[in-house]
């Protein structure tokens, strides 16, 4: 029987959005997360994927308690997080560590690389003597693959690659249970990629780590993931062991999104079937109601997609989950898609000032490069 | 005789106190008609730069020497002076850029920004030019046109502004498009949008297209033929089938054995036979060594 680490029930996250000049009257809300659960295997890789906008990112850092939940509950290993003291929250900290997109600029770039990674054994009370410690770090820089001489260098004087290592030996050098990885390859040529995730993954065995991986590119996450998570909108549209997932997709948006992946095969990419999703995706300040999905999907069927929002629910016998009305009869072809004509997603003042709540909130390195 | 022929192209930054780098070393490529030729390779490797020298947008002084040439018709782009260049550009040979929103001016209309280019080279202007632009706007796929013509780009989403510089760029049917990255700003679906819109937009119209991008999955979508670059040269040229089915050069071989791809699951790239069981990943990272020119420049790594 599998363990579980971390048990995410119902979260929500909600940025006010504000307006007026001396008294800030909150005119609406950001739903970034409305209402996710999830649970993550011990040893496993949990992959989220969504396109930007899709609150992937703000449902990472609302597990880790960086950014303070509206509502719900994350259990870790057993302990409440929402509710923990400020105190036994970050000596908790230890445990679950985060790895960001931009080595650039989470990496701080006066401090030398022995500094970056003491300061976290330093905080934790860790490692006892200067040079016991010296010998866990360069420990994890052998994990990690960078030479010891790396210890006296800044920043800026490592690639792009060797950076995103740096990264990563700080969240292994305080040995913890989860990392949260926040498109951990993006900013990375796909040569580097492949190291990265490679690398990623012989933590993994090594270490017995579990990862939460965050990321836009599918492929990516495929690659490394054993169960993933399709997010639009802010909520969980299917859920399902990778392998499942990807050889049969059964949520109208998970389809699309598929088909939209271009494939380095020109056999694949004459076959394939392309679904193309009209228009953007809506504002999160002003979701469509019912699915949240229905503005833009293919196959939506007259009234019950506008009127009531589906939940995830169990699709055969395994573990495939999926949030759709109509996921059976789209699978056997009884609904046939039909075009949809691009909505002009609203900007009016609501929209704009919803952008700039979000920019505010995520203005941290791990935040989605827009 | 191809639309654009390029031979020998370098492009050499030269700073006083610091060694020449040669970003461009005797690039060679042609252009058929009505052609999808894709460009691609890692960062540092030169494509953009192929690009801007295609252009004449490089700086002409401050130690940058473009070498080679590139006819296109008559006339050597590399040469012509900046006169005749100004009337190719945007006429004949048309860019796209990769990121729509430095690209576009901030403080201009959308409307302005398009009916400028139809001003430029067609003549238009007036009433005549906004209802041009509005249909260009239409074309592109951007509902409301006559609406969208008096917003700022700050206004429009990321594949809203992709399509309005799509718009700018086929406003006087060029015979040459030149699409650097024209989608890496974009999430994949709105990727898929604009790949479809530029695949019809070639098929209608007729227009050759340079696709610059490091994405191999949107080459082997794309394009007809295909030349690989690495360190400033073409390392393989080829057309598509052939390129993905037997790549002939070491760097194709692991660049396409790096990409993790979406029909291949856990750890299936170390299966996969064509890269053993070792790692499929390329160590290092893409060196630029002006000094040093060994015959092959993969052979650090």
């Amino acid at each position: 029987m599998t363990e579980t680490l971390v048990e995410v029930d119902d979260l929500k996250v909600h940025f006010p959005i504000k307006r007026g000049v001396f008294l800030d009257r909150v005119v609406g809300h950001v739903k970034a997360v409305d209402g996710v659960d999830l649970r993550i295997n011990k040893g496993e890789t949990y992959g989220l994927v969504g396109e930007s906008g899709c609150g992937k990112s703000t449902l990472g850092r609302a597990l880790l308690q960086l950014t303070p939940p509206t509502g719900g509950r994350v259990n870790f290993d057993g302990t409440e997080l929402t509710t923990l003291p400020p105190k036994q929250l970050r000596s908790m900290r230890r445990r679950m560590q985060m790895i960001f997109q931009d080595p650039m600029s989470s990496l701080d770039p006066r401090q030398n690389v022995e500094s970056i990674l003491t300061e976290g054994l330093q905080a934790h009370g860790l490692g006892g003597s200067r040079a016991e410690r010296r010998k866990i770090i360069s420990k994890s820089l052998d994990a990690v693959g960078l030479p010891q001489w790396a210890l006296s260098r800044y920043p800026h004087e490592f690639s792009g690659g060797q950076r995103q290592r740096i990264g990563i030996a700080r969240a292994v050098v305080l040995n913890p249970d989860l990392i949260v990885a926040d498109e951990p390859v993006s900013a990375l040529d796909v040569s580097i990629q492949a190291q990265v995730i490679n690398l990623l993954e012989e933590l993994q065995e090594e270490l017995g780590l579990t990862y939460l991986v965050i990321a836009h590119d599918l492929a990516v996450v495929r690659h490394i993931s054993d169960t993933v998570g399709v997010m639009y909108l802010g909520a969980l549209v299917e859920e399902a062991p990778s392998d499942d997932l990807y050889r049969q997709p059964l949520h109208p948006y998970t389809r699309a999104l598929m088909s939209a992946v271009p494939v380095p095969d020109p056999e694949v990419e004459d076959r394939r079937e392309r679904i193309l999703l009209a228009g953007d995706l809506p504002s999160p300040a002003n979701p469509p109601s019912g699915c949240r999905f229905h503005t833009r999907c293919p196959w939506a069927q007259p009234t019950k997609c506008r009127d009531e929002r589906p939940g995830l629910r169990i699709i055969g016998t395994g573990t495939h989950k999926v949030a759709c009305h109509w996921a059976e009869q789209i699978e056997s072809g009884e609904i046939r898609p039909h075009a949809v004509k691009a909505e002009v997603v609203a900007d009016g003042a609501g929209a704009k000032e919803a952008h700039g709540a979000l920019h505010n909130a995520i203005e941290s390195p791990g935040g989605p490069v827009i | 005789m191809p639309l654009l022929d390029v031979k020998d192209l370098s492009v050499t930054f030269a700073r006083r106190g610091q060694r020449t780098v040669r970003a461009v070393d005797g690039v060679s490529f042609s252009v058929e008609a009505g052609e999808v030729v894709g460009l691609v390779g890692e960062s540092g490797c030169g494509k953009s730069v192929t690009s801007l020298a295609l252009m004449g947008l490089l700086p002409k002084q401050r130690g940058v020497t473009v070498g080679g040439s590139a006819m296109f018709g008559d006339t050597d782009l590399l040469k012509t002076d900046e006169r005749t260049m100004r009337d190719i550009r945007g006429r004949d040979v048309a860019m796209i850029f990769q990121d729509p929103l430095s690209s576009l001016n901030p403080v201009v209309p959308i409307g302005v920004q398009v009916t400028e280019v139809l001003a430029r080279h067609r003549g238009l202007t007036g009433a005549k030019a906004t209802a041009e632009a509005a249909d260009l706007l239409n074309r592109v796929g951007i509902p409301d046109p006559t609406r969208r013509l008096k917003e700022y780009p700050h206004q429009l989403s990321g594949g809203m502004r992709q399509r309005a510089l799509i718009a700018m760029a086929v406003a006087c049917a060029p015979k040459l498009l030149i699409a650097d990255e024209p989608t890496t700003a974009l999430d994949v679906t709105i990727q898929a949008q604009i790949l479809e819109l530029l695949r019809d937009l070639v098929r209608d119209s007729g227009t050759a297209l340079v696709m610059i991008t490091h994405d191999l999955g949107v080459v082997a979508g794309m394009c007809d033929t295909v030349n690989v670059l690495y360190a400033g040269r073409v390392v393989e040229s080829a057309r598509r089938k052939p390129l993905f089915a037997e790549p002939r050069h070491p760097y194709t071989t692991g660049l396409l054995g790096s990409v993790p791809r979406l029909d291949s699951g856990k750890g299936a790239a170390a299966r996969d036979p064509r890269f053993g069981a070792g790692r499929p990943a390329v160590a290092g990272r893409v060196r630029v060594r002006p000094a040093l020119r060994p015959p092959c420049r993969r052979l650090c790594r």
